[in-house]
């Protein structure tokens, strides 16, 4: 059955037409989501909300574009939220911690250590990660799909709804953000 | 070129992007440097992961997950509007009047409460304090003086000649 099919028939509340379509696309959106929040959990969290979105809003999508584009703009768009929501939340989780909210306090990092090398590459990829939270969320949006994604600039000004020109800028103003942010962490440690 | 000014070309030094004569001083610099050289491994290294493409693992049963989610959702529309109302309505909230509660206790420990501060102000002036500093100016009822007294009184020259 041909994305077009399966779209109309989701729309009509067709049940085995959701769940082909959920089986076909949810390797790929939990990997866009991934490449943005870089954690198992969070990515299979938030991939389930971008399928809950698609299946309440399927009448929105007009056709015009690939239904590919539509859900990486969903999922990119869902995973920004999410780390908006999560910044939000540290905030307030850091207050339960003073007031003594046991149940909410963060949990301890895992120290134990890693054999090696393995270890420091661990660490360097988090280190990364970790800086590509801390740019402006365009960037950092660009900057994933870009790498990890492996999208042409064409395609993420498609999902991003901006120019290709756009493009360009916010992922050299984004690696240049991530300089500053990586040697800032190095010098500190 | 200073460290810093060094740090900051790390990112077109990495991708080639510097002229002759500025790769040439970033060389130069760096085979003298050996902290600039250390931070710049560690940075080249870490912005390497960008071209490491993540791919989680087939999810199996990801539709029968996504089914109870969708499920669990339509059950208690209402029980998420409370969740939602609880999350973003009463907890800032609440934590806004915890914060200025504990800003308005703390001012007013700083300050001292009315109370204190008549009772303060009533107190007639205890003037024996003053009597016990003086006591305890002396120590077994001898004065202490000062170096200055000593040897302003030659106490200290006739010790040195008696020697």
């Amino acid at each position: 059955m041909d994305d077009k099919l399966l779209i109309e028939k989701i729309a009509m509340r067709d049940e085995a037409a959701f769940k082909q379509f959920v089986e076909k696309y949810h390797q790929m959106v939990i990997n866009i989501c991934n490449s943005i929040l870089h954690d198992y959990d969070d990515s299979m969290d938030v991939s389930q909300e971008v399928f809950i979105k698609i299946y309440e809003s399927i009448d929105q999508f007009r056709g015009d574009a690939k239904i590919t584009t539509w859900l990486y703009r969903i999922s990119v768009n869902k995973s920004l939220n999410f780390l908006r929501s999560k910044k939000r939340n540290k905030w307030f989780t850091s207050l339960d911690v003073i007031f003594g909210d046991e149940k909410k306090q963060i949990d301890p990092v895992d120290d134990t250590p890693q054999p090696g090398q393995e270890m420091e590459q661990d660490q360097d990829k988090k280190v990364l990660h970790d800086a590509l939270k801390k740019i402006p969320e365009k960037q950092n949006a660009a900057i994933s799909l870009s790498h990890f994604q492996e999208l042409s600039y064409k395609e993420i000004a498609e999902i991003m709804n901006i120019s290709v020109s756009e493009v360009g800028v916010l992922i050299n103003r984004g690696k240049k953000k991530l300089q500053r942010v990586i040697i800032d962490y190095y010098k500190k440690n | 070129m200073k460290c810093n000014q060094i740090h900051k070309k790390f990112y077109p030094y990495h991708l080639g992007d510097l002229s002759a004569q500025e790769k040439e001083d970033m060389d130069k610099h760096l085979a003298n440097c050996p902290d600039c050289l250390a931070l710049y491994q560690k940075y080249a290294q870490t912005i390497s992961y960008l071209n490491d493409k993540e791919t989680l693992p087939e999810q199996p049963f990801y539709y029968t997950r996504l089914k109870q989610r969708m499920e669990n959702s339509k059950i208690n529309p209402k029980n998420r509007w409370e969740h939602v109302f609880a999350k973003k309505v009463l907890q800032p909230v609440i934590y806004l009047g915890s914060l200025f509660l504990a800003v308005y206790i703390g001012i007013l420990i700083g300050s001292g409460t009315g109370y204190q501060s008549n009772l303060a102000n009533n107190e007639p002036l205890d003037e024996d304090y003053i009597e016990a500093f003086a006591e305890y100016q002396y120590m077994n009822d001898f004065e202490i003086e000062s170096i200055e007294n000593v040897l302003a009184s030659g106490e200290g020259e006739d010790r040195e000649e008696n020697k």
